[in-house]
């Protein structure tokens, strides 16, 4: 059975909230306490600008929003998703990579949302520094220089390892990898709790 | 008035971020199916980002 487009976009986020409910309790429980929400946009931009209009904020520019496959909204303390473009990236997969590619997706939004909320300006200050630590692979899905300010990049690495280490977890536990530089395993120890509490 | 606070991540880094998690290091540790799904999503980005 095929689903029409309002069913996409269900089946999107229902795959999104899936794979919250797959971290570790303790990372689940801060989200909530951070007031963490997470939706699908089908009409995007403008439907992420009305969530601003809806609460008489300022909403995002388009520039800030038209190529983004997911942005968080830091006042709003949500990760929107672009549903149009996320459907569109996940066309002709299989439901099992399907499953699994918005499952890594949606941690790297959640672990985004942890660091914004979490890491102080010293630690986002060492960004740069530490994207020159990361492996050749990891460093080139940060989009710096470039898409990212300076003091971007250090929520984005913590992003990026976070959703590496979830996806890990069943088969390494919460070991930490040998490739990750010290520096980088520290400086995600200090904003998230790992090896989690529970 | 000041624009809010918001953190985008790229479309174009999609399929980039999918190989740092699955091959972090780069050495092709990836199974096939995993390859062709992450290529999969690559030209299905490319083929958006051209009607956009």
């Amino acid at each position: 059975m095929s689903l029409g487009a309002s069913g996409q976009f269900d089946r999107l986020l229902r795959e999104i909230r899936e794979a919250r409910t797959q971290l570790p309790v303790e990372h689940r429980n801060l989200l909530a306490q951070i007031g963490t929400h997470e939706g699908v946009v089908e009409d995007w931009p403008t439907g992420v600008q009305d969530l601003f209009r809806s609460v008489q904020e300022v909403p995002p520019s388009d520039a800030a929003l038209v190529n983004a496959a997911a942005v968080w909204l830091d006042g709003l303390r949500t990760v929107v998703f672009n549903g149009p473009l996320m459907l569109a990236a996940i066309t002709g997969l299989t439901d099992t990579s399907r499953k699994q590619l918005v499952a890594y997706i949606a941690w790297h939004e959640y672990g985004h949302a942890l660091s914004l909320t979490r890491s102080t300006l010293e630690q986002r200050r060492s960004g740069v520094h530490l994207l020159g630590l990361l492996s050749d692979g990891m460093r080139a899905s940060i989009d710096y220089p470039g898409g990212y300010g300076r003091l971007q990049v250090f929520d984005e690495i913590v992003a990026t390892v976070y959703a590496l280490l979830i996806s890990r977890i069943r088969t390494d536990g919460y070991g930490i990898p040998e490739f990750l530089h010290p520096e980088i395993v520290q400086a995600f120890k200090e904003v998230i709790p790992w090896p989690p509490s529970q | 008035m000041k624009e809010p606070q918001t953190a985008a991540f790229p479309a174009t880094k999609i399929a980039p971020f999918l190989r740092a998690v699955v091959d972090p290091e780069g050495k092709g540790d990836l199974t096939p199916e995993q390859a062709a799904a992450i290529q999969q999503v690559e030209a299905n980005v490319a083929r958006s980002d051209r009607r956009r």
